[in-house]
């Protein structure tokens, strides 16, 4: 199973983890634009992508943004699920069609009763989101034409495969600008362009 | 060690912990203007500021954008370099001179495997810091940079004390003109007095 190779690439897991995880890890799919969370919900699952695309979104001064972009053989959770059940803070939708892997959070509370050795995942889960934020933070302090090239360099991925008006609300950069990028980086970008 | 009466704060140590800690924390001094970490090189140390203030950057070609400032009884890393173990995006630069404690990425790994404890301070450190990121990030969204000041007059006031004032416009994203009259502004320049 996916979900259990990724874990085990974290840090190996002894066979009574294994074993326990093979039992209890479920499948489900998720069509594009379905919320896996709503903001103000309580986020039940901690679930691993096996295919697809989801985007994790939340209130940026009152406006919808997004904050990342998560696809294949990664984790997907709200940040609030490594702690407490609270409600969460952000919405995770699907932007393609998806298949994930996951646990319950009541599931993932046993284990880490069960099983200290899972807590190096937890940290891994929990670590994984302060590093998104810092990559956004770091793109978002350059001017717009900047941004858009630095995500390029960095998740050219995300580029191909995230529909524009999403690129736009992560880097903060308006959608006719996103669009004329995008057009130019295909013509081969040369300099910036002014901002009127 | 300072630094263990503050893990100790975060979360109660047992004796055998503290003891480890204090056989293999390090101490570091550097002078103000010296850098702690540069851009594209690997953060392999998280430090605690026991004495001074620094700045994290980012540079861009000869401009430099001022990202944060660390002072007293804070925890200095960069961020992404270090729990990655990737080449840093920013650099850490003194602005005083520093007296400043840490443990390597290796050894804060061993020290986890040694004390399933210290995953508590670990977790509630990260939980920590990851609030305060995402409390930045939220000021750098703020349209006006006079609404980025205010925000840190009102919850960092310490900082505009103690941080030259070419940074905090670096900060802002403004330049140091701009930045006084943001000051006047909220203040009242003295010839309008």
């Amino acid at each position: 199973m996916e979900f259990i190779n990724f874990l085990h690439a974290i840090s190996p897991m002894g066979s009574e983890l294994t074993n326990h995880l093979s039992s209890i890890v479920k499948t489900a799919n998720l069509k594009k634009n379905v919320y896996l969370v709503k903001v103000g919900n309580v986020c039940k699952y901690v679930c691993f992508v096996k295919e697809g695309l989801l985007k994790c979104s939340s209130l940026d001064n009152g406006k919808k943004a997004c904050y990342w972009f998560v696809k294949e053989n990664d984790i997907i959770t709200p940040f609030e699920i490594g702690f407490e059940q609270v409600r969460c803070k952000e919405s995770i939708q699907a932007l393609e069609d998806c298949t994930l892997q996951y646990v319950t959070y009541s599931e993932l509370q046993d284990i880490y009763f069960r099983f200290p050795e899972f807590y190096v995942h937890r940290e891994t889960f929990i670590d994984k989101y302060v590093s998104l934020l810092d990559e956004r933070a770091y793109i978002l302090a350059y001017c717009p034409p900047d941004r858009y090239k630095i995500l390029l360099q960095r998740q050219p991925e995300w580029i191909r495969r995230v529909h524009n008006r999403h690129i736009s609300s992560y880097l903060r950069v308006p959608l006719s600008i996103v669009c004329q990028l995008k057009k130019m980086t295909k013509q081969t970008l040369a300099g910036h362009i002014k901002l009127s | 060690m300072e630094i263990l009466n503050f893990l100790n704060g975060v979360y109660p140590m047992s004796p055998e912990l503290i003891n480890y800690l204090s056989n293999i924390l390090k101490t570091k001094t550097l002078k103000k203007d010296e850098y702690l970490l540069r851009a594209g090189d690997i953060c392999k140390n998280v430090y605690f500021v026991k004495k001074g203030l620094l700045r994290s950057l980012y540079l861009k070609g000869d401009k430099e954008i001022s990202k944060w400032f660390m002072k007293e009884n804070d925890v200095v890393y960069a961020v992404k370099s270090f729990l990655e173990q990737v080449p840093s995006l920013e650099s850490i630069q003194a602005l005083d001179d520093c007296t400043l404690q840490y443990i390597t990425y290796s050894q804060l790994q061993d020290v986890c495997r040694r004390f399933p404890e210290f995953l508590n301070h670990r977790s509630i450190l990260t939980e920590h810091y990851y609030k305060l990121s995402e409390e930045r990030h939220a000021i750098v969204l703020y349209p006006k940079a006079i609404e980025r000041y205010q925000y840190l007059l009102q919850n960092y006031p310490e900082l505009i004390g103690r941080v030259p004032a070419k940074y905090i416009a670096s900060y802002l994203g403004v330049s140091k003109a701009t930045l006084n009259r943001h000051k006047n502004m909220l203040y009242g320049h003295p010839k309008n007095k």
